[in-house]
This record gives structure tokens, sequence and C-alpha cells, in this order.
């Protein structure tokens, strides 16, 4: 009994980090949690979720196990997020519970479904789309792409190396606002360029969590998670600065 | 009306698969997104502000994507996201940043180019509020589904 509360609690913390770590919002990971705790025998679970600590604590009989595990890293990855959905639903009171830990700590969850270079031109494609949305012609949609294209691949190049990762998207939009400028250098319509080909960058994700964990009460998380996205804005806007002093302001209004 | 679906589907399907969506959930997010850009580019067409034809658009998302996220199993925010990025004001946004570079580099005496600037910015940040409770306004009347899939 007293082995299988550990592991219990090891379960839930585990399923906790995953989805904290890969963009859902407070809500969904205490719904999570809460769902697994019940389907897995345990009526009562105290849990305490914060921007980067979660906190699980279960009591059985007499005996009661409190944990706490950091979840580092902040990354989108919505795959993350279906399987999980999908273990959860999955759980019942017979599931072996070293195999369900096995399965939570699987890299095999975490990996990309798409190729990196499928990946790369998807940036691109997004990005130069977007220039079509506000107005720009052909030249420019290729300018965006070519633009977004080097600047994903440097992105992806840096944040392997475990820089900073403001200081990646710093570099990163100094670079694509650099090349799409220099691209343009005549053109009424530089602006559209530039402004849409740094567009894999925005952190949007963090904006819409940060909203709904304010309007749910989550007033800690959703703060933390707006205050994320005014500097991760604040970084690209460093980077465009730069390279538009470098390249006099004037000519891109 | 042809353009704006191709927009919207290669908008969608790219930060799809940069968001690592799965599979099934591609198509569904390629529907919403052209719809979102159809209402809002219709809106604007009818003479409505940007935030409103906005948050129209979003809610069209939140409203459609609890019906595929009961039928799929997999959580409304792997839609709603992946297919309102379509929606995002970035010229606003670049706008209101040029202005800053400006204001702060030579012309401080221009007192209308401090007023856009304010009022790119303003508008900016009401659009991505109008996008975000666009999204959640449908699934907080929806009790069954506040303790399903959020």
């Amino acid at each position: 009994m007293n082995k299988q509360i550990q592991i219990s609690v090891k379960i839930l913390l585990q399923i906790g980090k995953l989805l904290l770590q890969h963009g859902s919002e407070t809500e969904v990971v205490e719904m999570g949690i809460k769902r697994a705790a019940k389907k897995l025998g345990y009526n009562s679970v105290e849990l305490l979720v914060l921007p980067n600590t979660i906190m699980v604590g279960l009591t059985h009989d007499d005996q009661s196990f409190t944990k706490t595990i950091k979840a580092e890293r902040q990354d989108i990855n919505f795959r993350v997020v279906d399987a999980v959905e999908k273990i959860i639903s999955d759980i019942d009171l017979n599931t072996n519970l070293d195999k369900l830990n096995a399965l939570l700590l699987d890299k095999q969850n975490l990996s990309s479904v798409y190729p990196y270079q499928l990946q790369r031109l998807m940036a691109a494609l997004g990005c130069a789309s977007f220039s079509l949305l506000f107005g720009g012609d052909y030249y420019i949609f290729i300018v965006t792409f070519i633009a977004s294209f080097i600047g994903f691949s440097f992105n992806t190049m840096l944040l392997k190396r475990f820089f900073n990762p403001f200081l990646v998207i710093i570099f990163v939009s100094f670079t694509t606002a650099i090349v799409s400028g220099l691209l343009t250098l005549n053109n009424t319509s530089s602006n559209i360029a530039i402004s849409s080909s740094i567009l894999f960058l925005v952190p949007s994700v963090a904006f819409i969590n940060s909203v709904n964990d304010l309007i749910k009460g989550h007033y800690t998380n959703g703060l933390t998670r707006g205050i994320r996205g005014i500097m991760v804005s604040f970084a690209i806007s460093i980077g465009i600065f730069l390279a538009l002093h470098i390249l006099t302001v004037e000519k891109f209004i | 009306m042809i353009t704006n679906i191709f927009i919207a589907t290669s908008i969608s399907i790219a930060f799809a698969v940069l968001f690592n969506a799965p599979k099934r959930a591609l198509l569904p997010i390629v529907f919403l997104a052209i719809i979102a850009l159809l209402v809002r580019t219709y809106l604007l067409g009818y003479g409505q502000s940007i935030e409103f034809s906005t948050f129209m658009a979003s809610l069209c998302i939140g409203i459609i994507s609890i019906f595929f996220s009961t039928k799929q199993n997999i959580p409304i925010l792997v839609y709603a996201i992946s297919s309102s990025i379509v929606l995002v004001p970035t010229i606003y946004a670049y706008k209101a940043l040029i202005g800053l570079l400006q204001i702060s580099t030579n012309q401080i005496m221009d007192q209308a180019l401090i007023i856009q600037t304010f009022h790119y910015s303003l508008k900016t940040w009401f659009i991505f509020g109008a996008i975000a409770i666009g999204i959640i306004l449908p699934t907080q009347f929806i009790s069954k589904h506040r303790f399903k899939i959020l």
C-alpha cells in the first residue's frame, strides 16, 4: 500500500508536468490531475499549481504523501497534450502502475510528428501568407518566405545550444528584419515584409493562456504568463529596433 | 474569397505543424481558420470595426471547436490556438513599434505621431483581448464540457 501511494503521486506529478510544460492552461492541468486521481481510486487530492512548480498530496487511510515537481521548459507541443489526455482516459483501477509511469516518462511521446524540413518550409509559408493577408504583392511574398526561412533555421540552431531564450529571440528577429529589409530597400510596402516575417516568434499562446487563466481566477499563473509574453514581445522589438537603426528608420514607414 | 481561403489554409496548416498538433486535428483546424477569416472579412466589409469583427470571428472558432473537441476527444486549446493565429494583428503592432522608435529618435514636436502611436498600440491590445475572450466565452456556458475537456 505504501509503495502504491508513492508511485501514484509520481504518476500524477508527471501528468501535471507534461501538461503544464507544453502549453495548456492551469484549469486543464488541475482537471487532468483530478480526473487521473479519481480513476486511480483516490477521492481526495490536494494540489497546488504554480507557474513552474506543481505540488500534489494524496491521502489514503492514515497515510499521506506530498511531493513537488519543477517544470522548467515552456514550449508548445500539442501532441503531448493529446497523448496525456488519451492516457488519462485509458486509466482504470486495474492498470499496472509501473507500466503507466514508464509510459508517461517515454521520450517517444515528446518527439515531433513532423520532420524538421517540413517545419521549416511551413514556418516560411505561413509567414509569407500573412504578408498576402496584409496586402503585399508576390515580390513581398517571396521576400517574406526567404527571410522567415532563414530566421527559423537560425532559431532552431541557436535553441539547440541552450542559449537564453530571450537572447535567441533578439538575435533571430534582428536577422530576419535585416534580411527582409535589405531585400525591400526601395519598396513602398517593406513594412509588410518586415512585420510578417517575424510572425513565427509572436507569443500568441502565452497571451491567450494568460487571459484564460485570469478569467478563471488563477491570478498568479495568468500574470506570470502575461509577463512572459510581454518579455518575448520586447525581445522581438529590440531586435527589430537594432535592424531598423542600421537600415535607417525613415525608409520603412 | 478564393485568395482568403488559400491564405487561411496555408497559415493554419503552417502554425499547426509548428505547434506539433496531432494529425487528425489538422482538417478541423483548417476549417475553423477559413470560417474565422471569412467572417472577419465580411464583417469588415459591412463597415464594422476591426475589434468587433475579430471578436465575432473568434466566437465562431470557440463555438465550433467545442463540437470538434467532443467528437475527437482533443482539448479545445489545440483547435482554438492554431486557428486563431489568422486573426493576430501584427501590422498594428509593427506600426506602434515604429511610431515609438520615431518618437524616441527625432520628431518630438509632432503630436499627431504620438497620438497615432498610442492609437495603434491600444488597437493591438484590444484585438488580442477580443481573440482570447471570444475563444473562452463559449466554454464557460456549457458546464458539462468544463469538467470533461476544456
